[in-house]
């Protein structure tokens, strides 16, 4: 502090206003991009419906014209009840987790995707809908609770199948619940 | 402050500029994160599936029978249930004809309460 010049500190203040000004900038611009909206969890929400409509989609389809439908073959099994209906659900579960696994190439998503699957029908009778449940994923939670994830999820998905049950046609509506664990 | 030097006056200018711009970057990019979330509650939103289902059910019932009354209440309850929507259709067949053809009419009505569909079909079937 010995030289008593006072030039230079203009200069110096620009320097200081010029280094905070890029510097919340920089701040501001590194902030938002990395920001997680809550877009992007409906982003994959929209992905596991379209996941799930499309392996219900496949399994109506069936391989050939002579041929039923793998999801009609179901219905019709639980139209029957009794041993048929226990399985129906066997064999639905080992398709639809098939299907889900060709959704998408990786393993890792396919594991951590979960599912529970019921029928819906109409009663005659009562006029009301009655359900069948086909089974889940089964890793040892049926359902997910809201206390356990922190949003509930509400993918569901389903067709609607035709059957024949010999007496008469009727339709089924097969739906599935989808949700990532 | 009374030798003050005018040089380097276009360095600062330019300095303004880029914190400026780098600003309204910032705001853009802002502002485009939250278009993916309306653009994916929309698609959500919207009954796609349902309606396919729906139509896709109708056309199978026009095929195998048409004239039931079983399949029809069927269709409603369980689409009232289960897509909460109000769905009715009407089949008539051979509506229209022609030399190679007769043509079923299918009347499809969707509606969810956000969503309405209507259509008018006509399926084609050879004589």
């Amino acid at each position: 502090m010995v030289i008593s010049d006072d030039c230079g500190q203009l200069f110096t203040i620009e320097g200081l206003v010029a280094g905070l000004i890029m510097l919340s900038a920089a701040f501001i611009v590194a902030d938002s991009i990395t920001i997680y909206t809550p877009g992007d969890a409906h982003i994959s929400d929209m992905q596991l419906e379209q996941l799930g409509s499309d392996a219900l989609l496949m399994l109506d389809t069936a391989n050939n014209y002579s041929e039923k439908s793998t999801l009609r073959t179901v219905a019709e099994m639980i139209d029957n009840g009794g041993t048929d209906a226990y399985n129906a659900s066997i064999l639905f579960k080992d398709a639809f987790k098939n299907e889900l696994a060709r959704g998408s190439g990786t393993s890792e998503i396919v594991d951590s995707i979960r599912y529970n699957a019921t029928v819906y029908y109409r009663n005659t009778g009562s006029n009301s809908v009655m359900s069948y449940a086909l089974g889940d994923s089964g890793t040892g939670e049926s359902q997910p609770i809201g206390s356990e994830v922190s949003r509930q999820p509400e993918i569901s998905t389903g067709r609607l199948v035709l059957v024949d049950d010999g007496a008469q046609n009727r339709i089924y509506r097969v739906e599935v619940r989808l949700w990532r664990e | 402050m009374e030798r003050m030097n005018e040089d380097g006056q276009w360095i600062v200018l330019m300095g303004f500029i880029v914190s400026v711009s780098l600003f309204v970057l910032a705001i853009i990019i802002n502002q485009s994160v939250t278009v993916g979330q309306t653009t994916s509650e929309a698609v959500l939103e919207f009954p796609k599936n349902e309606i396919t289902e729906v139509r896709e059910a109708v056309i199978d019932i026009a095929k195998k029978d048409p004239s039931s009354d079983i399949l029809k209440k069927d269709l409603y309850a369980l689409s009232m249930d289960r897509m909460n929507a109000v769905v009715y259709y009407d089949i008539t067949n051979k509506k229209y004809e022609d030399d190679y053809y007769k043509y079923d009419e299918i009347l499809i009505r969707f509606n969810n309460g956000v969503t309405k569909y209507n259509e008018t079909y006509w399926l084609p079937e050879k004589k």
